[in-house]
């Protein structure tokens, strides 16, 4: 436990992007196949931050520097969070300020294309939040503690007792992993300036650190449904797989999704299948544990 | 000889009303800001002495001649109820009319057959948690009222044809601090009522102060729900007096350590109702968004920082009582709905003191919900929330007051680019606003004490559910007004405007004050929150979640490092790198950023941010929580009556 609260935070710290990157490189190609084209190589996404890099520095404002380095810092910073074991919580509200410093970076871009990309970023910090507090509260009443590794050491899966909250989480997690909805602040269909919304009028480093930071968030989001089969190696890793699967394919079956349906329909699945699954176990958690 | 302690209480009591009646005399500016600048000095100090002495040993204090001091408030009692009237009578308001009456009956009669022989009971207890107030009231009242002495100023030169009636303004502004003063101080349930329903008045009257027919509406629609508070406080008192009772029930201090909690339970629903009424919560929370038409140092005052803080001060102290009763499970979900929908609403609103009137409302809810749970863990929740709501909303008011008479708009998409426009006042407003509800500010702090208390109450799954979608409304609006802030910063600077120097200083302390109390949050759990809690803990059922303390502290320094590093690096960074219009589809942009359209004329780009106005609308959301609300009062009165409690 006291080396891995050394060890967890580094290891998340060096290989999640790593992992992240391979992952979106993936993704692109499974994508481009279900388009019946060839796609890119897996290295990809790595090819295209270092060249970012290397770009010029320009901006609408400079203010963007220091707010999307905010936005990996925290993001890195909240996964860590995870890695220590720490409470679920903070990791919650650390990962809704890291959110805030990329909404804000694009607002102060100034521009209509990201201020609508920010607006829409906003609502999808929005729609996640109350299925991320509902899985802290939901860890607390499984475990009797907000933290991490309580909820990997059961006995029984996480997932017994909450079917509902895990439901919900991978609803979101299309969000989350920027997948569907189509017109949500930024997607990786690049088709027009409104869709990339948030990053429209970011470039250079601005843009390789929102790429990089999505690689963090995308494996800590992953790594949160370890909490639900905690103790199972296996079955963990066979289910990040067949999640990841989903969503690529959720994303190629819903293209055209917009922010309205989007609201309602991961609300109503929050609200049925999380806070159901809540207040059930609310109500005979005495039974259960 | 008095102690030095019951002389600061006089000295806090008294010196207001003293200010109050010298200011209403005196005309001239110069005199007036010498007099509120030394009343203010004095309370500041005396407020601060007063619970330092309090810090170290509770304060509990007799007055001789009680009596009399009863029968003067009696007295004061029957001149609002008189003044209410015939202000009811003058603008033709069936409503307030009716209700005074009945409040005046009431209480004629408690006074006259009611209260037997007066029992010797402490005039004054000084616990923890009035010692919170007191330096709220003290420091944060004070403050707004230097700040006023400027902003009235700005206010009768923006506001033509409303009649200049400063002196009238000070006096109230003061005596409302008084009697606030003699709510959080007295032991005396009937005091407390008395102070109770001068608040009620001074807000009526402040409300109503530019006398145009907004106004007048918004001030009897303040006055007659405050009444129905004052109403059931009274019908409180009636409830305990008929109780057969060994000790005297109308001290607030054993009425707290009484054993038998289940005769209590009518009693307790009342006062509920009254805290309910005052805090504004729904049903009855448009006397507050209605009281926005009031200069905003009154806003600032009365309704969002102090006045409004009576109501939950009132529900805080009595929760170790509801922590019992399904009296209290009700009154938390009254509390924990109306944080849910008035956050929404504050999404659809785009003016700016609207959004902070709802907020406050939201807040106030929150404070509602821990005080109705009443577990150690929530009360600790609850007086956090109190202190940093306090200061943080103070600060926001100032500065959106300030702002107004500035850029001539009070209205949110106004503020883009304000950073640069008018940067002090954006800053003190992005600390505010960080403040609100932002890690590792605090709010989310005290929001984060919620949730722990809320996942060990009773029927704490409900108000999880309900807290996590109201903190996802929470940041929605926030952020879309923070962002605003942040928008557009190539635009020059505003002409140089002087800020008033009584504001400039209330400003700035504030703002302090709210970076202060975030980073010393855990000097006050331990000095302040923890003591009172073991003063009353023997009382509670015993619960087994705790804070899990230093891990959050650590965690909380962490991040507190890293923003402190970002915030340098905004300052110190390298900025090199060249500047490039923003991005408008292509078109060509000039240097303030329009692009050129079509004609070859530049066009300045707008766009407004979301206000789901379809879901979140006062139209949509209103009524179906008026009801909803009306229900759930409804019930905690049956459940009251019924005298049901908590099996644990």
């Amino acid at each position: 436990m006291d080396i891995m609260f050394i060890i967890g935070p580094v290891l998340f710290l060096i290989i999640a992007p790593i992992f992240g990157g391979l992952l979106t490189g993936c993704d692109r190609i499974l994508t481009a196949r279900f388009q019946s084209r060839v796609g890119p190589p897996l290295l990809q996404p790595f090819y295209d931050v270092a060249k970012l890099w290397h770009k010029e520095k320009a901006f609408s404002n400079p203010v963007e520097i220091i707010f999307t380095t905010a936005y990996l810092v925290l993001i890195a910073f909240s996964g860590a969070m995870i890695a220590t074991g720490g409470n679920l919580l903070f990791v919650v509200f650390s990962l809704a300020l890291a959110h805030t410093f990329l909404i804000l970076a694009a607002y102060a871009a100034n521009a209509p294309f990201s201020h609508i990309g920010a607006e829409r970023e906003l609502l999808s910090l929005m729609i996640v939040e109350p299925i991320l507090i509902l899985l802290a509260a939901g860890c607390f009443m499984v475990t009797g503690s907000f933290g991490t590794y309580p909820m990997l050491m059961l006995d029984v899966p996480g997932i017994v007792f909450l079917p509902g909250v895990f439901i919900a989480f991978i609803a979101v997690l299309t969000l989350k992993l920027r997948k569907s909805p189509f017109d949500i602040s930024t997607s990786h269909h690049a088709h027009q300036e409104l869709v990339k919304g948030v990053t429209s009028s970011l470039s250079g480093r601005s843009l390789a650190k929102v790429e990089i930071a999505h690689w963090y968030e995308m494996i800590l989001f992953l790594s949160l449904i370890l909490l639900f089969f905690g103790g199972h190696p296996v079955m963990s890793a066979v289910m990040i797989v067949l999640v990841f699967l989903l969503e690529i394919i959720i994303d190629n079956v819903f293209p055209r999704v917009t922010w309205k349906m989007t609201v309602k329909s991961l609300w109503l699945v929050t609200l049925i299948f999380g806070v159901g699954n809540i207040v059930i176990l609310g109500i005979f958690g005495g039974m259960f544990l | 000889m008095y102690p030095p302690e019951l002389i600061a209480i006089l000295i806090l009591l008294l010196v207001p009303v003293c200010a109050a009646v010298l200011l209403a005399v005196f005309k001239p500016d110069l005199v007036r800001n010498i007099l509120v600048g030394i009343t203010s000095v004095i309370i500041i100090g005396t407020s601060i002495f007063l619970a330092w002495k309090a810090l170290l040993a509770p304060v509990s204090v007799t007055l001789e001649n009680a009596e009399w001091i009863s029968l003067l408030l009696f007295i004061v009692e029957i001149a609002v109820a008189v003044v209410i009237l015939g202000l009811s009578i003058k603008y033709r308001k069936i409503l307030p009319f009716i209700l005074s009456v009945i409040q005046l009956m009431l209480i004629v009669r408690l006074e006259l057959f009611g209260i037997g022989k007066p029992e010797v009971i402490q005039t004054f207890m000084v616990n923890n948690l009035s010692v919170v107030m007191v330096l709220i009231i003290g420091i944060i009242g004070t403050l707004i009222c230097v700040y006023a002495l400027g902003y009235m100023k700005d206010y009768h030169e923006h506001q033509i044809g409303v009649p200049v009636r400063k002196r009238y303004f000070f006096a109230l502004m003061f005596l409302f601090l008084s009697a606030m003063f003699g709510l959080v101080l007295s032991n005396n349930l009937m005091w407390i009522l008395c102070a109770w329903e001068v608040t009620t008045l001074c807000s009526f009257l402040l409300i109503g102060y530019s006398r145009t027919p907004e106004a007048v509406n918004n001030a009897f629609r303040a006055v007659w729900m405050n009444l129905i508070g004052g109403i059931c406080f009274t019908l409180a008192i009636t409830f305990l007096l008929r109780l057969n009772s060994p000790v005297n029930l109308l001290s607030v201090d054993s009425l707290i350590h009484f054993p038998n909690v289940s005769v209590l339970t009518i009693p307790l629903a009342f006062i509920a109702i009254a805290g309910l009424t005052k805090a504004a919560q729904m049903p009855f929370s448009t006397w507050l968004t209605g009281a926005m038409v009031a200069p905003t140092p009154v806003s600032a005052l009365l309704h969002s920082s102090t006045m409004v803080k009576a109501g939950v001060y009132l529900l805080v102290l009595f929760a170790p009582l509801f922590s019992q009763t399904w009296v209290g499970v009700f009154l938390a979900l009254i509390g924990a709905f109306t944080f849910v929908v008035t956050s929404a609403l504050a999404i659809s609103q785009s003016n700016a003191k609207k959004v902070l009137a709802y907020s406050t409302i939201a807040n106030l809810g929150l404070i509602t919900a821990c005080a109705g749970i009443g577990t150690p863990e929530a009360i600790m929740a609850a007086i956090l929330l109190i202190i940093f709501h306090a200061v943080a909303k103070a600060l926001l008011f100032l500065c959106v007051g300030a702002v107004e008479h500035k850029i001539g708009s009070r209205d949110i998409e106004d503020m883009d680019g304000l950073l640069v426009r008018l940067p002090l006042l954006s800053m003190m407003m992005v600390i505010g606003i960080c403040g609100m509800y932002l890690a590792p500010f605090g709010m989310l702090i005290s929001k984060w004490a919620a949730f722990q208390a809320f996942v060990s109450a009773p029927l704490g799954y409900v108000f999880i559910a309900l807290l996590a979608f109201g903190s996802a409304f929470t940041i929605f609006f926030w952020t879309k007004w923070l962002g605003k802030l942040f928008m557009r910063m190539n635009k020059p600077p505003a002409e140089k405007i002087a800020l008033h120097i009584s504001e400039k200083i209330s400003v700035i302390i504030m703002g302090v004050l709210v970076v202060g109390c975030c980073l010393g949050f855990p000097a006050i759990i331990s000095g302040v929150i923890d003591p009172y809690l073991l003063t009353i803990r023997p009382y509670f059922i015993v619960t087994n979640a705790g804070f899990q303390y230093l891990d959050t502290l650590v965690m909380l320094a962490l991040m507190a490092i890293i923003l402190l590093f970002l915030v340098l690096g905004a300052f110190l960074g390298s900025k090199a790198g060249k500047t490039i219009p923003p991005y408008m589809g292509g078109r060509a942009v000039d240097t303030e950023g329009r692009f050129l359209g079509s004609l070859g004329v530049y066009k300045e780009a707008k766009t407004s941010n979301y206000y789901l106005e379809e879901y979140c609308g006062e139209k949509t959301l209103l009524k179906p929580s008026w009801i909803l609300s009306t229900i759930l009062i409804v019930i905690m009165l049956v459940l009251g009556f019924m005298g049901v409690m908590i099996w644990i």
